[in-house]
């Protein structure tokens, strides 16, 4: 690591020719057998990007990998109930980049749910720059996911869909893409008889 | 929420949200949300708790009607 860190572009001298350079070739030929896996760090660090920086990617990448929202017995789950959709499901979450951390939780949540079945798509828009879209779906906070199936059945998320609101997400998405709910007759006939929009708020918490 | 996403399927007047009372501490304060679940139907009609699907629906029409008269 230390022979890693000594090495790097010198002012005054061309990252090129440092490389191509006798001494150079023969250091990267003493490194020995760790060179290899070095090797890719080693080319981006001689480039533009400086070793620290790698590095700190690196870092970044490995530690999202084991920060997925869900367990592998989570998306086991979540995947058998995926089983039963039959239309294609839109997902489009409203997020701003520069918001709290919930907006970029919301996203990975949304894409992670997305990647267990083919017949989800994810469109991620900004409110701030789609303003007419975010009008249309009447979206005025953030993070915000809309779940539409064939038709845009009026069906938000404001705020993280984790915790107590994840059954209902699946269970939102598994509806708009089957297009059938479960509810008595005579609910089907009283709501038959509404003219007038109607607006449900369900306060949740994720706990 | 379930109960208000499947009456959003089955009528296009039906819009349902899904709020998450904790990240939005404004909406939670300004329809006093004390308890979860908390429904709100068109800023009209509120109840806390999840109550059976006839009551439900009892509750939308109330909302409804109500604003006209």
């Amino acid at each position: 690591m230390a022979q890693l860190l000594r090495w790097r572009p010198r002012p005054g001298r061309s990252t090129y020719r440092e490389y191509a350079s006798r001494p150079a070739f023969g250091r990267r030929l003493a490194t020995g057998p760790f060179s290899a896996p070095f090797g890719r760090l080693r080319r981006l660090a001689s480039g533009p990007f400086s070793t620290a920086w790698v590095l700190a990617r690196w870092h970044i990448a490995l530690y999202n990998r084991g920060m997925g929202f869900l367990g592998a017995q989570d998306e086991a789950a979540v995947t058998r109930e995926f089983e039963k959709l039959t239309g294609p499901v839109t997902l489009t979450v409203f997020a701003t980049e520069l918001g709290p951390e919930n907006n970029a939780k919301t996203v990975s949540l949304i894409k992670e749910v997305a990647a267990l079945s083919e017949k989800i798509t994810v469109k991620v828009m900004n409110p701030h720059i789609e303003r007419d879209e975010a009008a249309a779906y009447g979206v005025s906070v953030t993070p915000a996911v809309a779940v539409e199936g064939a038709k845009d059945y009026g069906i938000r998320f404001l705020g993280t869909p984790a915790g107590y609101e994840f059954s209902n997400l699946i269970d939102s998405i598994i509806c708009v893409s089957t297009g059938e709910a479960q509810l008595k007759d005579e609910t089907r006939a009283a709501l038959a008889g509404l003219t007038e929009d109607v607006t449900i708020k369900v306060f949740a918490t994720p706990t | 929420m379930r109960l208000a996403q499947h009456m959003s399927i089955v009528s296009e007047h039906v819009r349902s949200e899904c709020i998450e009372a904790t990240e939005f501490p404004e909406l939670s304060q300004r329809y006093q949300v004390m308890a979860v679940p908390k429904i709100v139907i068109n800023d009209r009609v509120e109840f806390e708790g999840a109550i059976p699907e006839s009551d439900f629906v009892n509750a939308v029409l109330q909302a409804v009607n109500g604003k006209e008269a």
